[in-house]
């Protein structure tokens, strides 16, 4: 048994496929799961210089769960995460129904302003909303004016809502590219056998869209539960778990690395546990299929023609508003937090940390992005090609990324490259690594799934026509695998742009991203200075997703 | 094109499994093709043929047993060294390369000036008759074409062995016989040793030099195609090879020149097999003839030894040949033909019909399946 394995072993495995697979794992194991193994092996170590009175190794486990002061924390973050994926699910599966079913104008707005708020960059939601309906919003002092007092906008509800615009287009995307795999017979068959258009709906497609339904909700909850940004400018003393893990590692007086890890692995058991149960229930209820004809569009009746228009017209401008608003003051004269109603460039011209950080952003993106692309298809490849052990737990390892939290991976490589023997805490380097593997599982799976589509048979005629595998994958796959490659990387280009929860985490002034640099001016009140900035991301990872579409042709399905 | 030296190569195979989990997908196959031999893996679909054909050119690697180019076991060697003409079954042409690129790609790597390599491809080309093609893209290529492309490409690297994997299962069915010819011209003019594997019987008759049935993994009979019809070893390989009636029944009767069959509906069949010694009184048998082989009679008058009554269930008219599916009694059916006259009496169902079956026509299977005798 062990000689015959060893046998095959042996031919199979000292080809070029074969390095590359032990690479990967390597790669996987040094990127991901050797810093979460240091990051749960710091959560159960007393840190150095910090005085303890308890060397139990549950000692911050024990404390969290005591003290209201922590625990509190994921009470609430498990509250205004769970509203807003409720919510996102009630505003983007109809949005996406509708849009996708039923006759309306400028369907290519309403997709495209959707994909604007998807790739928009987080917490800029936040901020714009207290421009809006803050203490001295637009809107609250207009309102004011007439004699109306709006509620507060502050604290959990305005949580709930900027996470919930910022995002329900995970549910609208999923769904939407769900819809197409439903074939029109279906519905037909249903209204044959006596459904009516709404029974059809129920009965028949919306169980059908429950894996698209329950992907989007879980991309939401996890998303929204590890976001610390907007929480900390729109919460106004509502504590969230994530924005805690941020406090207690970036803290004046030097940061409880323990502590924060602990946090930050009560974190990570919520999001993966999350992941899990998702899995576990799509698997249910999926039913692998295509359309033949894909559902068609019909007309509402008049009433419902109307207010159907209304609903998505006013979810998708609510969506947009944010963005609009950012856009537009940047282009106002402004004083402090006030935003006088004057046109001006001076915002532009006394940005003075815009120039290094649009530099840094540009710098540290393009170099991850090439690394995903590269290592991304060399893995893709290992993962659908490869048939042996290592593979299956490369392509296990490449799943981990999704459910791991900016933050937590901030923590987790700031604590095992930060110090010695890498060195790297501060460095440019660090954040391209951050960057790197949270993108990566995106081009894996890309790359693997336009693989499985493409089929073997090419390669191995390749390799029976007496070319080795290396030149195979760069004479027969790589070619067809390139306009692929291309839209993944302005993808990745752009979704990196805007990344902000592990940046924060691990960068310094030298290497402040654009992200950052919008954060830190809201957070010292300088609410022109961060819509210039914004503005300018917003621009960043505007181009490439308008080149996506223009130039490549894709529609928003590409971004699920 | 010239023929390599290396074109005349003997492949044998010695005992050879190949297992997927859960399955002997090649079950201790032992074949040996000769040099220049046009040979032919034929069975129904999923018994193997594919997950043969592809350990010879090494991306399977067998269990047990050998492959040897002549004297070489080629089996450590890996498969972009194996130097096999591979032709895939849905053809694997190179998308983003064109029709020439496609043809040239083996060459890469093989040694050999520009102008040689240019010349062999321009021949190669024109071997398959694709030279006016030679600059469009695989996309702009019809079904036969882009065979044609996957044929070039495979020739042109002058491979010790071709292997072809139903190479025209994906064609219409007027142009899969058209382009059965041109293969089978094509190969002799190489003499290049050929593997093909085909699920249809009429292909591999037309084509090869010999045959090799198999049936869930394992080779039932190999034999040139005539061998391989009039004498199929196994009950099988002749329900696979041709139609037949196959009647089981009891030995009434064994003698040194015949053994006499009871079958259904009373009816008896004598054989021209030399039983005795063979098969005992009372042992139970399967007796089976060709269609064509029985004479289709409106009445039993004069007939009566060796003929089958019956009552017609169903007519089958094909044009140029009737079928009748006949009720011989007992729940018995036998199908019948004959080549439909421009003056037959229309026979209909319910009529009565005999069949008369010459002695020499009818095959013995036992019970197993094994053939006892024709
Ligand atoms: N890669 C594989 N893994 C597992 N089973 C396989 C694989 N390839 C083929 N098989 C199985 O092996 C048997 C033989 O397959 P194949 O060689 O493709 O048959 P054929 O070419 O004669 O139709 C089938 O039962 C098939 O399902
Ligand atoms: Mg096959």
């Amino acid at each position: 048994m062990l000689t015959a394995w060893f046998a095959r072993f042996r031919w199979r495995h000292f080809g070029f496929w074969n390095l590359i697979t032990l690479a990967s794992a390597l790669l996987f194991f040094m990127l991901l799961v050797l810093p979460l193994i240091r990051l749960v092996i710091a959560s159960f170590s007393p840190a150095r210089g910090v005085p303890t009175t308890d060397f139990s190794v549950w000692a911050t486990y024990a404390e969290f769960f005591t003290f209201r002061y922590y625990y509190g924390t994921l009470l609430n973050s498990l509250f205004v995460s769970s509203l807003a994926t409720v919510f996102a699910v009630l505003i983007g599966f109809p949005l996406a129904y509708l849009i996708t079913r039923v006759e309306l104008p400028g369907k290519l707005f309403l997709r495209a302003a959707v994909v604007l708020t998807f790739v928009s960059p987080p917490f800029i939601g936040a901020y714009a909303w207290i421009l809006l309906l803050g203490r001295n919003g637009l809107f609250t002092r207009t309102l004011e004016t007439v004699g109306i007092s709006l509620p507060s906008v502050y604290g959990w509800q305005g949580i709930v809502l900027v996470f919930t615009l910022q995002a329900f287009p995970f549910v609208f995307l999923l769904v939407s590219s769900g819809l197409r795999s439903i074939d029109q017979s279906l519905e037909d068959a249903a209204i044959n056998l006596g459904q009516t258009r709404l029974g059809a709906l129920r009965t028949v497609i919306l169980p059908l869209m429950i894996p698209s339904i329950s992907t989007g909700a879980l991309l939401v909850f996890v998303t929204t539960f590890s976001d610390f940004g907007t929480p900390m400018i729109i919460g106004e003393g509502f504590r969230v778990l994530a924005a805690l893990i941020y406090s207690e590692f970036i803290n004046e007086f030097g940061g409880n690395p323990r502590v924060a890890s602990t946090l930050s692995v009560i974190l990570l058991t919520v999001t993966v546990g999350a992941l899990l149960i998702q899995r576990a229930y799509a698997k249910r209820a999926s039913f692998g299929q295509d359309a033949m004809k894909p559902l068609g569009v019909y007309r509402l009746a008049r009433g419902g023609g109307i207010l159907a228009g209304v609903f998505v017209f006013g979810g998708v401008l609510l969506a947009l508003l944010p963005t609009l608003t950012i856009v537009v003051s940047s282009f106002l004269e402004a004083r402090g937090p006030i935003l006088l109603p004057r046109f001006s460039l001076e915002g532009y011209r006394l940005a003075r940390r815009l120039p290094l950080a649009l530099q840094n952003t540009m710098i540290l993106v393009t170099i991850a992005t090439l690394l995903c692309v590269f290592v991304g298809s060399l893995i893709g490849y290992v993962v659908s090609r490869q048939r042996n052990r290592l593979a299956a737990a490369i392509d296990t390892m490449s799943m981990i990324p999704f459910a791991v939290a900016g933050v937590v991976l901030g923590v987790s490589l700031s604590i095992t490259f930060g110090g010695a023997p890498f060195f790297l805490a501060g460095t440019g380097t660090i954040l391209v690594l951050s960057y790197f593997i949270r993108r990566l599982p995106y081009t894996v799976r890309s790359v693997s799934g336009m693989l499985q589509q493409l089929g073997e048979q090419q390669e191995e005629a390749s390799v029976n026509l007496g070319v080795p595998p290396a030149l195979t994958f760069l004479w027969v796959t790589v070619p067809q695998l390139t306009p692929a490659l291309m839209s993944g990387a302005l993808l990745t280009w752009a979704t990196t742009a805007r990344e902000f929860n592990s940046t924060v985490m691990l960068y310094v002034a030298q290497t402040r991203t654009l992200p950052v640099e919008v954060f830190t001016q809201v957070l010292q009140g300088n609410f022109g200075a961060a819509s210039v900035v914004g503005t300018v991301l917003i621009m960043t990872t505007v181009v490439p997703i308008v080149v996506l579409f223009k130039v490549f042709g894709k529609d928003e399905e590409f971004l699920t | 094109m010239s023929v390599s030296p290396e074109s005349t190569t003997r492949l044998r195979i010695e005992n050879l499994v190949v297992q997927f989990p859960g399955l002997r997908a090649v079950d201790d196959v032992s074949l040996d093709v000769q040099p220049g031999e046009f040979f032919s893996l034929l069975g129904p679909s999923g018994c193997g043929k594919t997950t043969l054909l592809r350990t010879i050119a090494g991306f399977y690697r067998q269990d047990h047993g050998s492959i040897f180019f002549n004297e070489q076991a080629i089996d450590h060697i890996p498969a972009h060294k194996r130097d096999t003409g591979m032709v895939f079954q849905h053809y694997a042409i190179f998308p983003h390369l064109s029709v020439r690129q496609n043809v040239a790609y083996g060459l890469r790597t093989r040694p050999g000036t520009k102008p040689e390599k240019a010349e062999r491809v321009r021949e190669a080309l024109e071997l398959v008759d694709l030279e006016e093609l030679a600059e469009r893209k695989p996309r702009q290529l019809s079904g036969g074409q882009q065979q044609r492309v996957a044929v070039a490409r495979a020739i042109v690297i002058q491979p010790r062995v071709l292997l072809m994997d139903e190479p025209l299962a994906n064609l219409d069915a007027k142009l899969r016989v058209r382009l059965r010819t041109d293969l089978r011209r094509l190969q002799q003019r190489l003499g290049t040793t050929t593997i093909y594997v085909t699920h249809d019987q009429e292909e591999a008759l037309s084509l090869s030099d010999r045959i090799a049935v198999m049936f869930d993994g394992r080779v039932h009979q190999v034999g040139a195609p005539e061998e391989i019809y009039s004498t199929p070893t196994h009950r099988k390989v002749a329900e696979f090879v041709g139609e037949g009636n196959y009647l089981p029944g009891s030995v009434r009767e064994a003698s040194s020149s015949h053994v006499a069959v009871h079958v259904a509906g009373g009816h008896t069949l004598r054989a021209a097999v030399p039983g005795s010694g063979l098969v005992a009184t009372g042992a139970e048998l399967v007796a089976s003839f060709r269609l064509h082989h029985a004479e289709v009679l409106r009445s039993a008058n004069g007939a009566t030894d060796n003929t089958l009554s019956g009552t017609v269930l169903h007519r089958i008219y094909l044009g140029d040949i009737v079928r009748y599916l006949i009720d011989i009694g007992d729940g018995q059916t036998v199908m019948a033909e004959h080549y439909a006259g421009r003056n037959d009496v229309r026979v209909r169902h319910g009529d009565t019909l005999t069949l008369r079956v010459p002695q020499d026509a009818i095959s013995l299977f036992g019970t197993d399946g094994a053939l006892i005798g024709r």
